[in-house]
């Protein structure tokens, strides 16, 4: 039995384009991400979440993961330091900020996001950067949850706040991805069949 | 049928995203797992890389690593001097049994939350070459499933088998049934007297590498992400460990003590 294969390119929206213009394809026949709002009952989210459908054929940038792991390796470094400064000065970081904020850079690394820069520390928070050509992402780790802001220079153009408790939480590798997502205005694709407990 | 062997035995937990205090070390977990102290600890200075606690426990090498995202249990065979330089198995299939139902038992009390938590066992059996190592994997995955290989190298064929928890009704679980074929590699290090550091002792003897090829079945059963308190950890981890005994025997391996 001879079976053929065939590629589709999914678009899936429940907002009208604006302005009314439909939506097309680019010269290859994929259309860019698309987005469609969900329902944010029962979420601690303070504005509502919006899910992007990526496209398949598409990923981040490839970067060296030699080059990657060495970048990772100076923001461990970094953290460390700031767990070396002493307690009450202003630059500390508070023990349990210092350890969510860990957290979220092995989450990054194990899924080979782009390193971020440290913003700024404190002892209730510390704030990674992302630049892009256009906006600016910064992710602020605090004691009770992660706020994630995207900005271009005229105006804030994302904003989600999110607690611990919340169940999105429970798998942060989404949650990360939507908001680079967001930020580089590009499809990601995110593996999400692996059941196995090998890595994370 | 081949003599298959535990290579290593592990449970793992995966700490919730949370900011309530910092992780127990490893050296700590150690003594609360096996009731004893390590006998070797190693402190990761970059907190995004594991530290370690390592010893003997019974005839097996234990260890805990606790890591940002995950605290990983384990138990291997435990290399004597006559085992430097071969690939070290488990021969007390019933004590490495022994060795993870305490393990789970005392994963209750550590009061860790998790989002997952998982046992994995692998099984393997020395073979000559590659292509013995396939005959060998061939008589041990179900027919159904079709599969034949020859002189393929770096095969891999996984299953997942999910199923709904009884001990806590609300959790889905992964059951993987990984059948692959291993290569590991032995290095052994001549150290001459006196140690590698020492002066007088020059350049250290030209390590021994040797290869080994394995057939390997490995089992892996995990919780879907929810939130699990220790006494759930406990219950989910004891009925894996029977879901991996179960799966043995239906794949008709006799492993003593499972």
């Amino acid at each position: 039995m001879q079976t053929k294969f065939y590629m589709q390119p999914l678009l899936v929206t429940t907002d009208a384009p604006v302005g009314g213009a439909a939506m097309l394809p680019d010269a290859l026949g994929n259309y860019q991400s698309t987005t469609h709002v969900e329902s944010a009952s029962g979420s601690n989210l303070s504005l509502t979440l919006e899910s992007q459908v990526f496209r398949t054929f598409a990923s981040i940038p490839v970067i060296s993961q030699t080059q990657l792991a060495a970048e990772y390796k100076d923001l461990g470094d970094a953290l460390a330091q700031m767990q070396e400064i002493n307690v009450g000065e202003d630059w500390s970081v508070e023990q349990p900020v210092y350890e969510a904020a860990s957290y979220v850079a092995t989450i990054l690394r194990a899924r080979a996001f782009p390193v971020p820069k440290v913003f700024n520390h404190g002892p209730a928070s510390v704030v990674f950067n992302w630049r892009n050509i256009n906006s600016e992402l910064y992710l602020t780790v605090s004691g009770n949850g992660l706020s994630a802001l995207i900005s271009t220079p005229e105006r804030i153009t994302k904003r989600l706040d999110i607690k611990y408790s919340d169940e999105a939480l429970l798998k942060p590798t989404e949650f990360f991805a939507l908001i680079l997502a967001y930020h580089v205005l590009e499809p990601l694709v995110l593996e999400v069949s692996s059941g196995t407990s090998e890595s994370r | 049928m081949a003599k298959w062997q535990i290579f290593i035995g592990r449970v793992t937990l995966f700490p919730q995203l949370t900011a309530p205090a910092a992780l127990p070390s490893p050296a700590l977990l150690f003594r609360q797992v096996w009731g004893n102290d390590p006998d070797a600890y190693q402190k990761a200075a970059n907190p995004m890389a594991p530290s370690f606690a390592q010893g003997k426990v019974n005839e097996f090498a234990a260890t805990c690593a606790v890591h940002p995202t995950r605290i990983d249990l384990q138990v291997m065979g435990q290399q004597g001097p006559e085992s430097v330089g071969t690939l070290t198995v488990v021969e007390d299939t019933a004590g490495l049994h022994g060795e993870m139902a305490g393990i789970i038992h005392a994963v209750g009390s550590m009061g860790i939350n998790c989002s997952r938590a998982a046992i994995y066992i692998q099984l393997v059996t020395l073979t000559p070459d590659v292509k013995t190592a396939n005959q060998v994997l061939i008589g041990v995955i179900p027919k159904t499933y079709g599969i034949q290989i020859q002189d393929e190298e770096d095969f891999i064929f996984q299953v997942n088998r999910p199923y709904k928890s009884a001990a806590v009704p609300t959790l889905e679980m992964n059951s993987i049934l990984k059948w692959s074929l291993e290569k590991f590699q032995v290095i052994k290090l001549i150290v001459p007297p006196g140690g590698i550091a020492s002066p007088a002792s020059g350049s250290i003897t030209n390590p021994e590498n040797q290869e080994f090829i394995t057939a390997s079945l490995s089992f892996d059963v995990n919780n879907r992400p929810a939130r699990l308190g220790s006494h759930d950890q406990e219950s989910v981890l004891s009925e894996a460990l029977e879901r991996v005994s179960a799966a043995q025997k239906e794949l008709g391996f006799k492993l003593k003590g499972w």
